[in-house]
């Protein structure tokens, strides 16, 4: 008998091949470094901090001090308000107009606006937002002027500011349901990483998508077959060419974003995860399609529900059942969890037991389909 | 002799669609035996068979006594093939094709250029396979059908629709492969061709197997055993058929040569294609 290549050194060969295809491939040799680069680009130009502090101007200045008084006065309600007082009405103006975000709103009170309060008169306030801040604010500004304005009479007649109204006010105690995120909020870059790095992963896997449709277009893959290489050979090195092309995206992503100051362990794990998941598609998507376009069209097909609870952490509060259905839910909230968060093992567990799953079923089913239609060629 | 190939009693369906129907014939180590056939009769689909590539409905095939199989790589390591589509990897070259091939059989230090120069291909060993011609194609699939020295080698239209020099060289090729004592399936339309390079053929169809002979004994059974002499001088031109099988033949020849107005002898065999139409009902060309 001949002598007959071992498994692993079939697997090799076949893997080689198909990653020196896929650098001859004109299109991906294109599509993923500018791909890469504008992911890059995009994370470093977003804001790395979150401001939490909202700042409103005043005028008069002198105003401002009284102001300040009162929110130390009541710090736990109105921490993150800073004061800033204006010299003329037309600078808080310009300032609030300007757009630059450093002064949000402002707040002018006539000279007289004490005098006039104490003697009974009616005063005039005009309060400055920029055309940006929503009608909700606007008006919950306006109410806050009103009580600022029984605050500033208050504290010129000598009376406690907090107690100035002829009716005792309740007890507030804010509950925050969920984490409180209070000085520790997620800048956007970092909120946006993790859909940057699922998309990284989704995008490789269009690319072993070709690899797979060209295989069963051109029939090479029956080559193959005729050889000692059997088809699981095929499959498993379309898997290991699949997960070699998305984890070294996403690591080069992360080593130049920064991503592996994090719990470098689990961002591997997780990104082997996501590199099986990517995997799949792929080979589902390269067995679907006829061509070119029918692959790409397939692989758009399944990708846009695998790129929605990437999506869903840019907005609060919890998503939709259905998205939290969806396969890529638990590797986006691991990934998000231990890049936005800097979360531990203990969160990520359940999140990674919920991406295994899905893995072994999404390539149990690309690997079954794409066995089926090369043994029908 | 141990058959190289041995098949019994093959039938593969499409559906409804009966593409082989109960085949069966063997092949010793050396011999070409040339599978004769118009397009559909069931050619390709005996190759998938016989390659492993499809699992027959009925019948068994065994290559050097081992019943084939597309998961066992010792048979596998044992068969070349050579298909009708050109499945090569077109982003590679040439030489890059056969070096990958060269590896999934296990073959360390492989010779790249003795093989390119076989099949006149060394000049263009490195340029990308997209940029081959037809012809230049083929010759690289038969390379890489060759790369493991297999003892049965399948060669399903290897000379299809490809210039003269291509053609020849494989032809060349596949005398050198039964010549080493490999076992040659060649499944062809082309009757010149299988009956220049067969030892025996085979006709196919509507996937049923007519007849498995050497040419000549095909040509002895079904043709017409004549010579059509041509006699004349000057403009007056007549032509003579002489049945060879008549016992006075051989005088009539000599009687006719002895006139001295003998322009040409023709001998009257049938060909390959007269017999398969003879046998069969249907030319080859449909």
């Amino acid at each position: 008998m001949k002598r007959v290549s071992s498994r692993l050194a079939i697997i090799a060969a076949i893997v080689l091949k198909d990653l020196r295809e896929f650098s001859r491939d004109r299109l991906w040799m294109i599509l993923t470094p500018i791909s890469l680069i504008f992911m890059t680009v995009l994370f470093l130009i977003l804001p790395a901090t979150v401001s939490e502090t909202i700042t409103l101007g005043v005028y008069p200045s002198y105003i401002a001090e009284s102001f300040s008084m009162l929110l130390d006065r009541a710090a736990g309600e109105f921490r993150g308000l800073e004061i800033i007082g204006f010299a003329d009405e037309n600078s808080l103006a310009d300032a609030v107009l300007s757009g630059s975000g450093e002064i949000s709103m402002g707040i002018a009170l006539p000279v007289d606006f004490t005098e006039s309060l104490l003697s009974g008169s009616v005063g005039s306030v005009s309060v400055y937002v920029s055309e940006s801040v929503p009608v909700e604010i606007r008006r919950a500004l306006a109410s806050g002027v009103r009580e600022i304005a029984y605050a500033v009479v208050a504290v010129y007649a000598g009376r406690d500011p907090l107690s100035a109204l002829p009716v005792g006010l309740p007890h507030l105690q804010a509950r925050i349901l969920g984490e409180n995120m209070d000085g520790r909020q997620v800048p956007l870059r970092d909120r946006i990483r993790p859909i940057l790095i699922i998309l990284i992963l989704l995008i490789e896997s269009l690319a072993l998508a070709g690899l797979v449709s060209v295989e069963i277009e051109h029939r090479t893959v029956t080559a193959l077959l005729v050889t000692p290489a059997r088809t699981g050979d095929f499959l498993v090195a379309k898997c290991v060419t699949g997960t070699i092309l998305a984890v070294s995206q996403a690591y080069l992503f992360l080593l130049v974003t920064g991503g592996f100051i994090f719990d470098w362990l689990i961002l591997t794990v997780l990104i082997l995860l996501g590199a099986g998941m990517a995997s799949a598609v792929g080979m589902l998507s390269g067995t679907s399609g006829r061509d070119f376009m029918g692959t790409l069209f397939f692989g758009t097909i399944f990708l846009i529900p695998l790129m929605i609870p990437a999506l869903s952490i840019m907005f609060p509060g919890r998503p939709a059942i259905i998205i939290r259905l969806l396969p890529s839910y638990g590797l986006v909230q691991a990934i998000s969890g231990v890049l936005g968060e800097g979360r531990g093992l203990r969160f990520v567990a359940p999140h990674i037991m919920a991406t295994v799953l899905w893995d072994i079923v999404l390539l149990g089913s690309a690997f079954f389909l794409l066995k089926r239609r090369v043994e029908s060629l | 002799m141990k058959p190289a190939l041995l098949a019994e009693n093959l039938s593969y369906s499409y559906g409804n669609l009966k593409a082989v129907r109960g085949i069966g014939f063997q092949l010793r180590p050396g011999e070409i035996l040339g599978f004769l056939g118009p397009n559909g009769a069931g050619k390709s689909t005996t190759i998938k068979m016989l390659t492993g590539l499809l699992t027959p409905d009925t019948g068994s095939i065994h290559v050097l006594g081992n019943e084939m199989s597309l998961d066992d790589p010792e048979v596998q390591a044992r068969i070349g093939v050579c298909f009708e589509e050109k499945n090569l990897y077109l982003n590679m070259t040439g030489r890059e094709n056969l070096i990958f091939f060269s590896k999934l059989f296990g073959l360390k230090n492989f010779d790249t250029d003795t093989l390119l120069r076989r099949v006149d291909l060394s000049q263009r060993a490195d340029d990308r396979v997209s940029k081959y011609s037809k012809g230049m194609r083929q010759r690289l699939m038969m390379a890489r059908a060759i790369i493991n020295r297999p003892d049965v080698l399948f060669l399903d239209e290897p000379t299809d629709g490809l210039d003269p020099v291509s053609s020849r060289t494989i032809r060349n090729v596949i005398r050198e492969q039964a010549e080493r004592g490999a076992a040659v399936l060649l499944t062809t339309h082309d009757m010149w061709e299988a009956d220049e390079l067969s030892d025996r053929v085979a006709f196919l169809n509507e996937g049923e197997l007519f007849a498995v002979d050497t040419p000549d004994n095909l040509k002895m059974k079904y043709g017409k055993r004549s010579v059509k002499v041509r006699l004349g001088s000057g403009s007056h031109v007549r032509e003579e058929t002489i049945e060879l099988i008549a016992a006075d033949a051989g005088d009539k020849v000599r009687e006719l040569i002895n006139s001295h107005n003998v322009m040409t002898i023709h001998t009257e065999e049938a060909t390959l294609e007269d017999i398969f139409i003879e046998i069969t009902g249907r030319g080859l060309d449909v």
